[in-house]
């Protein structure tokens, strides 16, 4: 049997090679239980590794809209250039020490970025890592620059994206919103008391790159809404209007400064907010910082008699005088014991007239003779509860408290001057507010100027809402004061705030200014206007105050009513308020009509198949589209009319070629 | 012969549909593994899944010819002269005429394909060693590596594998060599004999490996992969992160990151990876378990085969097919050192699934021989235990059907 082998025992041998490849492909299975089971999640995580770059990707800052949806603040992710100087340095010694590479970079780079090439050399050779060359790069610079590396080979120059803000109404509301500084930090305003909810969240961006370096996915340009959007309840038609108005005021004034407010009197929400002197928050560092202050809340100024109405309805309140009270007016109010020298402004005397007639002609005598009255517990007291000498709470950076006397040590005369809205200090907002009170029936609002805060997911995270404080004055007596500033407009001290067919209460003031040394001057003033319309049933509560107007009309009635009537006017007409004795006014449509559209520009097909870039200039987002016909590619910025484009007009430039055009 | 195999009625059925659901799967597999450098390469994503396809069909029909043909005719000695000639040709011209890829000459450029001798090399050794040893077998005498047949057998595959083995390529040159050797043991090579090959076989490689320092690499690399991962391990770790990240059940389909140009050789040899990433285990399972099924089929026909001959290259094709499936897995999970072998039917290559597809025809053409001759023996059984008479009935119904 030594040489003989069977078919069978070949198959018996068949049998044991089949089961080691049985146990070997057991063997198989093992080893890919190991890797794809017991090790599946790490390997998944090298794969995901090797493919994906994350970087810390800065999202946009939230938007700020008006109440309509108007945007007054956004952001867009610019890039930002900086350069890594240890990199320049390695490569420079690498090539045996020329020294030039730093040069060389600098001598391409100022001229796309329009820097000095003295300063873009010190940045490349600083002993550093990180040096930022320029911030927020606009998308012509940022694309010249990596060309000029792709070009030039240039190295250590790197970008980083960041988020740069736009203001799309420039000037318009520039102290309510303030501006964002470097690092996408709130730097005043808005912006920097609501910038937690503001600053946009730091995510994590992936970028896929292939083994060969290709790249697959890059979410650089469509970051998903991740930006919360504050809605105000500021209107921009009529900030419009009302910065328009100021703005004329101060020209004919020549103010120094101005501060005016338009606020719902029933709910605090504020309509218009306008501060003089103002700014460009998209170049906010091109003006000073005070004309980064907002007048409105950050303005300490000695009321006048727009005061008046506070200290009568605390009179009414403490039942001191009642509206038909018969008081005597000498045209001057004496009390050497207590160093009082009262006088009214033309120094003339009245005679006999009713607590009414104090208000409407704003008698100074009779004022301090309510006032001393009144004593200073009460004065003070009702000063304070309708919201003086504290914040009003409102979202805003930079608000001051007012100055109070304290009451423990006032004197008579201090006590008098105070009845006339002199020797204190209060903000416009604080004035207005108080005034609201009146205006609504005696409710003290917290005032408020954010409408909403919407997350991205449509979610309303806050809501502004009427916040009521306290309720300083009675229902009566707020009516009795409401009547009496009735007539103020209607035939006393503020006619010149009328407006044709409604019935407007409001109270004029002039306050002299203090000198450093705490004397009035006869030069300086305040010129103030406090008031709201309908006076029966409020809806706009405004107050207007002009800083030392210059010339001979300083008097709150001549500067500061002018303002109130011709922005209300319009306000009104637009709001279709109707006029209680008819009468039609001009509205925001007529404003409108100012802004007319160019036509279409047309496109023209050279021979050679390229296109010549049309003027936009003027148009609106909806004619650009149409007149690049389908055969330009539209990267819109902002929004309204266009008023610069990328590239040139009459550029020529083949088919599909991107057009970037900025709107406002 | 014509029993009953797992739920199939008979074990051609499971080799057909084996067979069938390889092809599809690997025409899937190819075309998800390549579409990402046959765009960039080729400009058109469907670059290899079409040539995929083409060689599929064509592999059928050899299959089928191969079928019909069958395999007695291919183990006459002229026949195999014939195409031992033509394939030794073949070698010959790839050394000197064939352009250079990878550092390495293994194909010949047809122009509209490019044809890998070697990959008939394995199939024709195959042929030729059951044909010599079958013989023997048949004769019941036991194999011996020093004489005639067996002997022979290890000099012409020595002869073969040195061709393929200067190209350079040793993975090749291994199965040549290795099938014969297997089909040697299985015609009753002594024990001490097999030790000793052992022995040799490992010396031999061993020196190889030792002098060339790039396969030497391979082993090291083999061993710890992660010592290097960008270097000499890169196609390992590609391979295992490939692999790994399936988990479970993969990533979506056509998802697999590997395709991205990190693992390369990943529609040939590396197909496996990818598909393991795009299926996960459960994939990779299934995959298996159809080659197992496969094989077991094939091993079932080997076992109901009483022609010598025909078992041995029965056998011969499962570990062509089916062995050499198993170790392109274990290479690719890292069990073995990277080897160039392929994927049966799964790799793109079309020598090499026109060769498999040759050998499963060849297979069915033994089973079809052994059916046949099962049938005829039962005939004949019967007709003994008849009378003249039925005898001479049966005959004619014999005739009849035949007719």
């Amino acid at each position: 049997m030594r040489w003989s082998f069977t078919l069978t025992e070949s198959k018996k041998r068949l049998r044991i090679v089949m089961t080691f490849v049985l146990l070997f492909i057991g063997a198989i299975l093992l080893r890919l239980m190991y890797l794809q089971l017991w090790r599946g999640s790490d390997f998944a995580k090298d794969a995901e590794r090797q493919l994906a770059y994350s970087n810390n990707q800065g999202n946009p800052r939230g938007h700020i809209l008006d109440r309509n949806g108007d945007e007054l603040a956004v952001s867009i992710m610019c890039e930002s250039l900086y350069v890594d100087p240890s990199q320049i340095f390695k490569l420079e010694k690498k090539d045996a020490g020329d020294g030039n590479l730093a040069q060389f970079t600098a001598e391409i780079l100022a001229p796309i970025l329009h820097m000095q090439e003295k300063d873009v050399w010190n940045k490349c050779t600083q002993n550093s890592s990180f040096v930022w060359i320029k911030r927020t790069l606009n998308p012509d610079e940022s694309r010249q620059v990596r060309e000029a590396i792709k070009k030039y080979k240039l190295n250590g120059l790197h970008f980083i994206p960041e988020s740069k803000r736009f203001y799309t109404k420039k000037r318009i509301a520039a102290q309510v919103l303030g501006f964002v500084g470097m690092d996408d930090r709130g730097g005043s305003g808005l912006e920097l008391s609501l910038d937690r909810e503001l600053r946009g969240a730091i995510s994590k961006q992936k970028v896929y790159y292939d083994a060969r370096g290709g790249e697959i996915i890059s979410d650089l340009n469509n970051i998903k809404d991740t930006v919360p959007t504050v809605y105000l309840t500021l209107d921009m038609k009529m900030q419009y209007t009302l910065e328009r108005a100021i703005d004329e005021a101060m020209a004919e004034t020549k103010a120094v400064g101005a501060a005016a407010i338009l606020m719902d009197p029933y709910t605090g929400e504020i309509l218009a907010m306008v501060s003089r002197p103002t700014f460009d928050p998209n170049h906010y560092e091109d003006y000073k910082d005070t004309d980064w202050q907002n007048k409105c809340i950050g303005y300490n100024y000695e009321p006048g008699s727009v005061f008046k109405p506070i200290v009568g309805s605390a009179a009414l309140q403490c039942r001191v005088v009642k509206p038909d009270d018969k008081m005597m007016d000498k045209g001057y109010y004496r009390d050497a014991e207590n160093e009082i020298n009262i006088e009214n402004w033309n120094k003339k005397g009245r005679g006999e007239v009713t607590f009414s007639e104090v208000i409407k002609y704003s008698i100074n005598t009779c004022m301090a003779e309510i006032g001393l009255k009144l004593g200073e517990n009460n004065l003070v007291g009702f000063t304070e509860a309708f919201g003086f000498g504290k914040t009003t709470g409102i979202e805003l950076d930079g608000e001051e408290e007012g100055i109070l006397h304290d009451r423990q040590n006032m004197y008579k005369a201090d006590i008098a001057v105070m009845s006339l809205g002199q020797g204190i200090e209060v903000t416009p907002l604080q004035m207005l507010r108080a005034i609201c009170a009146i205006a609504n029936g005696g409710d003290l609002l917290r005032p408020y100027i954010v409408k909403k805060i919407v997350a991205p997911n449509g979610e309303v995270t806050r809501e502004g809402k009427r916040h009521v404080i306290s309720r300083p004055i009675s229902r009566d007596v707020a009516n009795q004061m409401r009547r009496m500033m009735e007539e103020v407009v209607e035939s006393g001290g503020g006619q010149a705030a009328g407006i044709k067919g409604y019935r407007i209460a409001g109270k004029t003031g002039t306050a002299q200014k203090l000198t450093k040394k705490g004397d009035y001057i006869d030069t300086k003033h305040i010129a103030s206007f406090v008031g709201f319309v309908p006076a029966n049933a409020p809806q706009y509560a405004m107050l207007v105050m002009l800083d030392e107007p210059q010339g001979k009309d300083f008097y709150g009635a001549q500067v500061a009513s002018p303002v109130f009537r011709n922005t209300l006017q319009q306000i009104l007409a637009a709001k279709g308020v109707q006029p209680q004795t008819g009468e039609v006014l001009k509205g925001f449509d007529e404003i409108g009509k100012l802004v007319v559209q160019r036509k279409i520009p047309k496109l023209i097909e050279e021979a050679d198949g390229r296109l010549r870039v049309p003027d936009f200039t003027g148009i609106d987002m909806r004619a650009c589209t149409e007149a690049m016909q389908g055969k330009l590619k539209l990267k819109p910025y902002g929004s309204g009319l266009a008023y610069k484009q990328l590239p040139k007009p009459n550029t020529l430039v083949p088919e599909d070629e991107l057009i970037e055009v900025w709107f406002k | 012969m014509n029993k009953k195999f797992f739920c199939f009625d008979n074990p051609k059925n499971a080799v057909l549909v084996c067979f069938g659901l390889l092809l599809a799967v690997g025409c899937v597999n190819v075309y998800s593994a390549s579409f990402v450098y046959a765009t960039s390469e080729m400009d058109n994503s469907y670059h290899f899944v079409a040539r995929y396809i083409m060689f599929a069909l064509a592999s059928i029909w050899a299959f089928w010819v191969m079928r019909k043909i069958g395999y007695k005719f291919f183990l006459q000695q002229n026949v195999l002269l014939c195409f031992g000639g033509a394939i030794f040709l073949l070698l010959g011209c790839v050394l000197v005429f064939g352009p250079e890829i990878n550092a390495a000459k293994r194909w010949l450029d047809f122009g509209f394909f490019h044809l890998q001798p070697s990959e008939f090399a394995k199939l024709f050794i195959v042929l030729l060693s059951s044909s010599m040893l079958g013989k023997h077998l048949l004769a019941g005498r036991r194999a011996n590596v020093f004489h005639a047949p067996a002997g022979y057998c290890i000099l012409w595959s020595i002869v073969f594998a040195a061709l393929v083995f200067v190209q350079p390529d040793m993975g090749t040159a291994g199965i040549i060599f290795g099938l014969p050797a297997l089909l040697c043991l299985l015609a009753g090579v002594r024990r001490s004999q097999i030790v000793l090959a052992g022995i040799v076989v490992l010396g031999i490689a061993v020196t190889f490996i030792w002098h060339a320092s790039y396969r030497f690499n391979r082993v090291l690399m083999w061993l710890d992969p992660w010592q290097d991962p960008t270097g000499n391990g890169y196609q390992m770790v590609q391979s295992f992160i490939a692999i790994g990240s399936g988990g479970y059940f993969g990533t979506d389909w056509g998802a697999g990151t590997a395709k991205l140009f990190f693992l390369p050789e990943l529609h040939t040899d590396f197909a496996f990876a990818i598909f393991c990433q795009e299926n996960g285990f459960v994939g990779a399972t299934l995959i298996i378990a159809l080659f197992v099924l496969l094989g077991f089929a094939l091993w079932t026909i080997a076992k109901r085969t009483t022609d010598p001959t025909g078992f041995l290259l029965v056998s011969g094709i499962i570990f062509l097919v089916v062995g050499q499936a198993v170790a392109n897995m274990a290479m690719v999970c890292g069990l073995l050192p990277i080897i160039g072998v392929p994927l049966s039917f799964i790799s793109y290559g079309g020598s090499s699934m026109f060769a498999s597809s040759l050998g499963l025809g060849l297979v069915l053409s033994v089973y079809d021989n052994e059916c046949k001759m099962e049938k005829e023996q039962a005939e004949t059984a019967k007709m003994e235990q008849q009378s003249p008479i039925e005898r001479r009935r049966s005959w004619q119904i014999i005739k009849g059907n035949k007719r």
